[in-house]
């Protein structure tokens, strides 16, 4: 046991730590959108060669989910779990970017899912790739991510992935989402604790009150309970997702619901940034929830 | 990052869970009253079994070699505390002389308090009790009114503790009583032997088990100033700093996930475990996991001797998130298993769960120190 990062994986954090530091401004043009397109700083990153952390050994899975956290962190919509921990985690080439998943049985729409992309499709007992080219259509969604609809049969159009266990790419699926919803969870929770400890009523900030003060420390144990499952299950190559999927969901309501909560009003508006993140986990909590349920099968 | 035991650690936990295999009696739950830590079999079999674990090296393999141990790491002593929960704690209530009253003595005890206690200690043959809380100090420690006045060469101490484990059959209560003043500064501890004339105990029944809570009297207790450990008014500190990694407590997950596998295992062989059951009992287990890691971290933290944090806090919060799912589980499937009382480990997971928002600081004060010292939250004026 050791719950320390390894030196590469430490000076990793550093790095990342400092990128993510130096994205967190919005523009005041950007203000009223629902999310920013963040495609700029993934050229940045993959051209520095961050998406490709999880090949490296030293750094592995839980380099990727250090990225995922690190790009979370920002106020940009960053296409990172699908290409810099799933693909790679499964061992593919770069296929096209950004890079959604969708699932057989499901509609053709998906965060992320944009023309000259790709799709990882889960097909039950085997994953394909689907190629977008120009087939995508951008549909208007408040959900804090680009989506886009895939306007064809996306099954029928994918090639088969050969050697890629489905159970792998679930799993994998699951921890980047986990990492996402982890990143946006921490986000929120430093916005509603900068919030409610500026926000005076009553003659004193409402952090100060203990009904406040008990609820944000509950959203804090329970992101600190995801952050470790998680880290484990990403350090290990099979198993635990299982546990890190309901963590993640039981996580993902409570601090959705708690942190837009406590900013009153303010946390509707799309003039302060709580959107951002909040709606972002909106829709994460909905794959966790799937992913949740399949664990209880 | 690592998230494996090495191998010498899992022979280490074979050895124990070997040890405890080889002495537990067939009948052991039942004969243990469902695993009431307090239960007069309990309490006489440990009485026994400590020393035997003591000559086998495996009492206080964590202490320093000078004090009778072998110099093991927190890890060791981690899971030296597994093994025993998972078995229903056969050392009674002495794992709290070897995992804090101990430690408390080494770091502030006299020379002529280290000889006298620690050996005794480390061969099994000792039981403490901890006089802290009292009826109007439970959360509001620091509160605490029962008092020692200095009185020629001693102390005479008057007041009253509750809540007190094991205070009916231990030996010695490490008490936190004022000395002077009021608030923090005015607080020392005692070592008071329990046969003291004055003292006087209470059961108090209790859905928890047979003697796990009295009531503790000191009737004008007069006490030697051999008896105080550590600084006069240092009391406050001294327990905060030994204290602090203890607020975990015991790894109740192990009990709670034994309890979770074998309510599991009925409802699967009655043909009871559907869906909805699986999401439920997959929650349960899942907080459990969690509440094992985030142990394991402040553990980790012990090893590298870093400074003291919230995580405990936020640990305990999450032990007290799976034991209520857990309760909640078999409260909602298993009732019939309880009432019939004919499976002790799952009763009692389920007796044990409903004190662990309450004992070793509430949930509430948990919460209060992580809006303080890990959210930085405003006080309140």
């Amino acid at each position: 046991m050791d719950f320390d990062f390894n030196p590469d994986q430490a000076l990793l954090v550093e790095a990342l730590g400092k990128w993510s530091l130096a994205n967190r401004a919005i523009a005041a043009d950007d203000r009223l959108l629902p999310y920013l397109d963040g495609r700029a700083q993934a050229d940045e990153l993959r051209a520095q060669g961050y998406f490709e952390v999880a090949r490296t050994p030293q750094l592995g899975v839980l380099g990727a989910v250090l990225l995922i956290e690190a790009v979370g962190a920002t106020p940009f919509a960053i296409e990172v779990g699908a290409s810099g921990l799933i693909a790679p985690g499964l061992d593919l080439p770069d296929n096209g970017y950004p890079l959604a998943t969708l699932r057989r049985g499901g509609t053709a729409s998906a965060r992320f899912l944009q023309a000259g992309g790709a799709a990882l499709v889960d097909c039950g007992d085997h994953v394909r790739l689907l190629a977008c080219a120009d087939r995508v259509e951008s549909l208007r969604s408040p959900y804090a991510y680009p989506v886009g609809r895939y306007a064809g049969d996306f099954v029928a159009d994918a090639a088969v992935l050969d050697g890629v266990p489905v159970e792998r790419f679930r799993r994998l699926q699951t921890i980047a989402v986990a990492a996402e919803a982890l990143a946006a969870a921490e986000a929120v929770l430093a916005l509603t604790v900068e919030h409610v400890t500026a926000r005076v009523q009553f003659g004193r900030p409402i952090g100060s009150f203990q009904a406040v003060q008990h609820r944000l420390g509950e959203c804090s144990a329970v992101i600190q309970a995801l952050r470790w499952l998680l880290y484990r299950a990403a350090c290990e190559e099979e198993g635990h997702q299982d546990e890190v999927a309901v963590v993640a969901h039981d996580m993902t309501r409570r601090v959705i619901y708690e942190t837009t909560q406590f900013h009153g009003a303010l946390g509707l508006t799309l003039e302060y940034p709580l959107h951002l993140w909040t709606y972002r986990l909106r829709l994460l909590q909905t794959e966790l929830a799937r992913a949740a349920a399949e664990a209880a099968r | 990052m690592e998230f494996r035991w090495t191998a010498e650690q899992q022979a280490f936990r074979r050895r124990v869970r070997d040890f405890i295999d080889s002495r537990l009696p067939a009948e052991w739950e039942r004969l243990s009253e469902g695993l009431d830590v307090g239960s007069d079999y309990t309490v006489r079999f440990s009485r026994e079994f400590c020393p035997a674990l003591a000559a086998e090296g495996l009492l206080v393999p964590h202490w320093p070699v000078a004090h009778g141990g072998q110099g093991a790491d927190a890890w060791h002593h981690w899971i030296l505390n597994e093994e025993m929960i998972r078995s229903g704690e056969p050392r009674s209530y002495q794992y709290m002389s070897v995992n804090w009253a101990g430690p408390a003595v080494m770091r502030f005890g006299s020379d002529a308090q280290k000889a006298e206690l620690l050996p005794r200690i480390a061969a099994g043959t000792l039981v403490f009790c901890q006089g802290f809380s009292e009826p109007n100090a439970g959360s509001d420690l620091a509160s605490l009114r029962c008092t020692a006045r200095a009185d020629g060469d001693g102390w005479i101490i008057d007041g009253q503790k509750i809540w007190t484990s094991a205070a009916s059959f231990a030996d010695y209560c490490i008490l936190l009583a004022r000395t002077g003043g009021d608030g923090r500064k005015g607080i020392s501890l005692f070592l008071v032997p329990m046969d003291t004339p004055g003292v006087e105990v209470r059961v108090i029944p209790s859905k928890m088990g047979a003697r796990a809570l009295h009531e503790v009297f000191f009737h004008e207790v007069r006490v030697p100033s051999s008896t105080v450990l550590g600084e006069v008014g240092k009391g406050w500190e001294a327990v905060g700093q030994i204290m602090h990694n203890e607020r975990i407590g015991i790894p109740r997950y192990v009990i709670s996930l034994h309890a979770l596998d074998r309510a599991q295992a009925l409802l699967e062989a009655e043909g009871r475990f559907g869906p909805a059951l699986r999401a439920q009992a997959a929650r349960a287990r899942a907080m459990c996991e969690a509440a094992r890691l985030q142990c394991y971290r402040i553990v980790d933290a012990r090893v590298k001797q870093s400074p003291p944090s919230a995580d405990t806090n936020l640990a305990r919060i999450t032990l007290v998130a799976a034991d209520r799912l857990v309760a909640e589980f078999i409260g909602d499937h298993l009732m019939d298993r309880l009432v019939a009382g004919d499976d002790p480990v799952i009763a009692g997971a389920y007796r044990r769960t409903a004190a662990t928002g309450i004992a070793s600081g509430t949930a509430e004060i948990q919460l209060d120190l992580i809006a303080r010292n890990h959210l930085h939250l405003p006080r309140a004026a």
